[in-house]
């Protein structure tokens, strides 16, 4: 879910974009504070209009900016990842550095039994909510406002001159991952915890999903995710869990050298 | 290096009275090491315009190799010095070698993903680092029968090693070598067309800084006498990076500036009275809101002329 909404974001602005990580952990927060009172849904609705809020701040204050400078894929991806940084240092002063644990899901003992694995109520809800969201985005680039992130996503200035509103168009791509991204991240605080730092992993391995899966192709970031999390568990049960990161960093590495455009995307941009 | 737990280390080391004097001349220490760290990554970013995120993994290979040294053949550590900056230039080898056939914000997430690497074996190889419980009883540095265990001497130590790596990063920026590196952060088409072998021009900036931060480790562990990967996180090649955009992209007193300032800068909220759990976070608000603001209003820094592409 986490690369599908980084899949989003870098088609249209072209840089690796570490919002998504402040995206996460401030949901998380959001639906840590608002669950207890409005239930999962109302938790999920604020985690997701918090994310969508951030994500429209950024852009309007800072990357619009950035992008009336000609700023490089460089600048904008040190400047996203000083945001990053601030948020999980704002939320550790407001909420410490504490992990703390989503209430209001049944836990662990709301499991069922599938085929002898056992799967939390949670993560089925994980998974077909991904699903959906999935589903929406895909139906979303097929519609006229897909077409139109796909004409800014190749060429801003050239969808500029057909009369396409470029900024307009990326600050909506921008909130909707954002949104996309802050229902991840609640859904990641209530199967596992909440921490100010949970955001910066989590980014990362979205990254790396949507590097593997291919620059642009949404599908292929799902894909990639999903390898992803069956490596890290693979490898966790083949060479004990501490080696979990460095395999899939490895495999990102391997990645970025031999195949930077991915198993589904287009070859990365020449600059 | 981490910032936050300054005092608490040394009262570990050197007993609980500290006097303010003390503290001074430790905060001197912490400067001179990120100076060097600083200038060694100006040399890799500002010089050769290579965006590298991952440094501190370098000084983490050259902090371990020097105290597992110390600690298990009784090296002394000037030997284990030189050994760890080895041991930081090959690891730089390793890291750039297939690394620089990538470019701008692919290259930066690849020495990302290298110094989470890096930071992981340090963390889980436990037979070698002991992980997480780090390595106790480093000894110090010994001049014949002296041993340099005091703030002062110490500090006399770093001092002298600081300014002899900013004199030789001076001179590489001033050689030919440093000039053609130069044209190849401007512009490393024209430079391929003079008939200059880019990469290996690259690759050569990349080992020395890794070089130099393998330096700056090991003065860090024999100084703490105690070191644990913490010390060498991903925030920690950031603040180092922070230091060397701050003060100016290739410009040598820029780095010097920049580590100054984001060193003493954060010690200012100790004097405000907030507690520790409050001026860590707050402290690394901080950096990332001057980030931002750096990006977006001078991203070549307060001394430099280049600025990234």
């Amino acid at each position: 879910m986490v690369a599908v909404g980084i899949a989003l974001l870098y088609s249209t602005t072209r840089f690796f974009n570490f919002m998504p990580g402040a995206v996460v952990t401030a949901s998380a927060y959001a639906a840590y504070l608002t669950t207890p009172i409005l239930g999962p849904v109302g938790g999920a609705v604020c985690a997701a209009a918090s994310g969508a809020v951030l994500g429209w701040a950024s852009d309007l204050a800072i990357f619009r900016k950035l992008r009336e400078r000609h700023a490089t894929p460089l600048i904008s991806m040190l400047a996203s990842f000083g945001i990053l940084v601030s948020v999980q240092g704002a939320l550790a002063i407001a909420f410490t550095n504490q992990t703390r644990v989503l209430a209001g899901f049944g836990g662990v003992s709301s499991s069922i039994n599938i085929f002898g694995a056992y799967v939390t109520m949670v993560q089925l809800t994980t998974l077909a909510s991904a699903l959906v969201l999935l589903l929406v985005v895909l139906a979303l680039l097929k519609s006229r406002w897909g077409t139109t992130i796909r004409a800014v996503s190749m060429s801003r200035v050239g969808a500029s001159v057909v009369g396409i509103d470029a900024e307009a168009v990326i600050l909506f791509a921008t909130t909707t991952s954002c949104a996309i991204v802050g229902i991840a991240g609640m859904m990641v605080a209530a199967d596992s915890s909440i921490e100010p730092s949970m955001g910066f992993t989590l980014v990362l391995k979205g990254m790396i999903a949507v590097v593997i899966g291919g620059m642009g192709s949404i599908v292929g970031a799902v894909v990639a995710g999903l390898s992803i999390g069956l490596i890290e568990n693979v490898s966790a049960w083949w060479l004990g869990s501490m080696w979990r990161d460095p395999v899939v960093f490895a495999l990102l590495l391997a990645f970025l050298l031999l195949r930077p455009q991915g198993i589904w995307g287009e070859r990365p941009r020449q600059d | 290096m981490r910032f936050c737990c300054c005092a608490p280390r040394v009262s570990g080391a050197n007993g609980h009275a500290k006097t303010e004097m003390e503290y001074l001349l430790h905060l001197l220490v912490y400067v001179g090491l990120y100076v060097i760290l600083a200038e060694s990554l100006n040399l890799v970013v500002g010089f050769a315009g290579i965006p590298a995120m991952g440094h501190a993994a370098f000084s983490c290979i050259g902090a371990y190799t020097s105290s597992l040294l110390a600690l298990h053949f009784g090296v002394s550590p000037f030997i284990g010095m030189l050994a760890g900056a080895v041991a930081g230039g090959v690891l730089g080898l390793v890291i750039a070698y297939p690394a620089l056939r990538l470019k701008g914000d692919y290259l930066a997430l690849a020495t990302f993903g290298a110094g989470i690497i890096v930071y992981n074996v340090a963390r889980n190889w436990i037979g070698l680092t002991r992980g997480p419980m780090g390595l106790p009883g480093i000894p110090p540095f010994k001049l014949g029968s002296y041993a340099i265990d005091n703030t002062w001497s110490y500090l006399l130590l770093v001092v002298v090693v600081a300014a002899l790596v900013v004199w030789a990063c001076r001179n590489i920026a001033k050689s030919t070598f440093g000039r053609n590196l130069t044209s190849v952060r401007e512009d490393e088409t024209a430079a391929i067309a003079l008939g200059k072998d880019t990469a290996r021009l690259k690759l050569i900036a990349f080992v020395a800084g890794a070089f130099f931060a393998g330096i700056a480790g090991c003065l860090y562990a024999h100084y703490i006498t105690f070191i644990d990967p913490s010390s060498f996180t991903m925030m920690e090649s950031i603040a180092i990076l922070l230091m060397v955009i701050f003060g100016g992209m290739g410009s040598i007193a820029g780095s010097v500036v920049g580590a100054v300032v984001l060193v003493v800068l954060p010690e200012l909220l100790r004097f405000v009275g907030l507690p520790s759990s409050v001026a860590a976070p707050l402290r690394q608000m901080m950096y990332g809101l001057l980030l931002v603001l750096l990006m977006l209003w001078r991203p070549q820094g307060i001394l430099g002329k280049y600025r990234f592409r």
